[in-house]
């Protein structure tokens, strides 16, 4: 059996979007049965909120959610990539030295961002932190329409650093589902296209298809 | 090289790690600990202020035969100078604390 992966969803700046992300991609991944657990590293709790809700509805449910703190989650990776497919770690908004330890033990960060100054301008610590660290990838979050013009500008300055690997519109699509412990992949098929393109990136860059 | 250590020897079993349906727990804010209080050093170095004096050669070596000649050091002779320059001033006297060295016999 081979190895799993472990994908670290990195951000400095709140309201990224990162635990949507998280959730998206962890239920993208399962439908393609794999087997996928999540930790919850930031303190806020949202995605642990979310994944109560959901096992109540079904305690059958996936994805696992592996409960560490950030001091010995480095030590556990090895283990966590032997059970599982894909392992996603939702972090808080931080560049804390746990969580650069965390990021090199693991295949990818995953930086989601809105194209907003404010945004972009907390991007580069992460990028600084985890460059040589561990392969990056972005995704640019919550924008306004497809074809947003602070998007494409944004999408270009990141791409220069690495693959952006998808962008997501601002969809009421992504927030109902997560309050009833479900995803907007699995709700909303707009939802769906645009997570099924950035997932498939994902696993092209993890190298899952080969 | 250090040695990697053991899975085992963290003392936790996988199955463990994973939360019960519906009950999974945040973890605390780590990176928002409060920082660590501020030691009362018990020595100069633990809580002054460093500060740097540049002095031609000559008069360096004039500072430094007068603290041996005094059973002193420079640090105590410039203390004492400024004290100097503040009792003129009228204001109190530089604070002194606990030498880490025995002094000079």
């Amino acid at each position: 059996m081979k190895p799993g992966k472990i994908v670290v969803i990195s951000k400095l700046k709140g309201g990224s979007g990162a635990t949507t992300l998280t959730r998206e991609l962890a239920t993208a991944a399962l439908e393609t049965g794999q087997s996928v657990a999540l930790v919850d590293l930031d303190a806020q709790g949202s995605l642990t909120n979310w994944w109560n809700r959901r096992t109540a509805a079904n305690p059958e449910a996936g994805p696992k959610l592996i409960q560490l703190s950030p001091e010995k989650l480095p030590n556990m990776m090895d283990q966590l990539r032997s059970k599982f497919d894909l392992v996603l770690v939702d972090t808080p908004p931080s560049t804390h030295d746990a969580l650069q330890k965390i990021a090199s033990k693991a295949d990818m960060a995953v930086i989601p961002t809105k194209p907003t100054p404010d945004d972009l301008d907390a991007v580069g610590p992460v990028i600084r932190q985890l460059r040589g660290v561990v392969p990056m990838a972005f995704v640019i979050s919550q924008i306004t329409s497809k074809r947003s013009p602070d998007a494409v500008e944004a999408t270009e300055m990141l791409s220069a650093r690495a693959p952006v690997i998808g962008r997501t519109v601002i969809r009421v699509g992504y927030y109902r589902a997560a309050g009833i412990g479900q995803s907007g992949f699995e709700t909303d098929k707009t939802v769906r296209e645009e997570v099924q393109s950035i997932y498939d990136n994902l696993t092209a860059l993890l190298g899952d298809d080969a | 090289m250090s040695k990697r250590p053991s899975l085992g020897s963290i003392g936790l079993d996988l199955d463990d790690i994973e939360a019960k349906p519906a009950s999974g727990q945040k973890v605390p804010a780590f990176h928002e600990q409060p920082p660590a209080p501020e030691v009362d050093g018990k020595h100069v170095k633990d809580k002054a202020v460093n500060m740097t004096v540049y002095l031609m050669p000559a008069d360096h070596k004039r500072l430094k035969m007068m603290a041996v000649s005094q059973d002193t050091t420079i640090q105590a002779l410039v203390m004492d100078g400024l004290d100097i320059l503040l009792e003129r001033d009228g204001q109190e006297p530089l604070t002194r604390w606990k030498p880490r060295k025995k002094p000079r016999s």
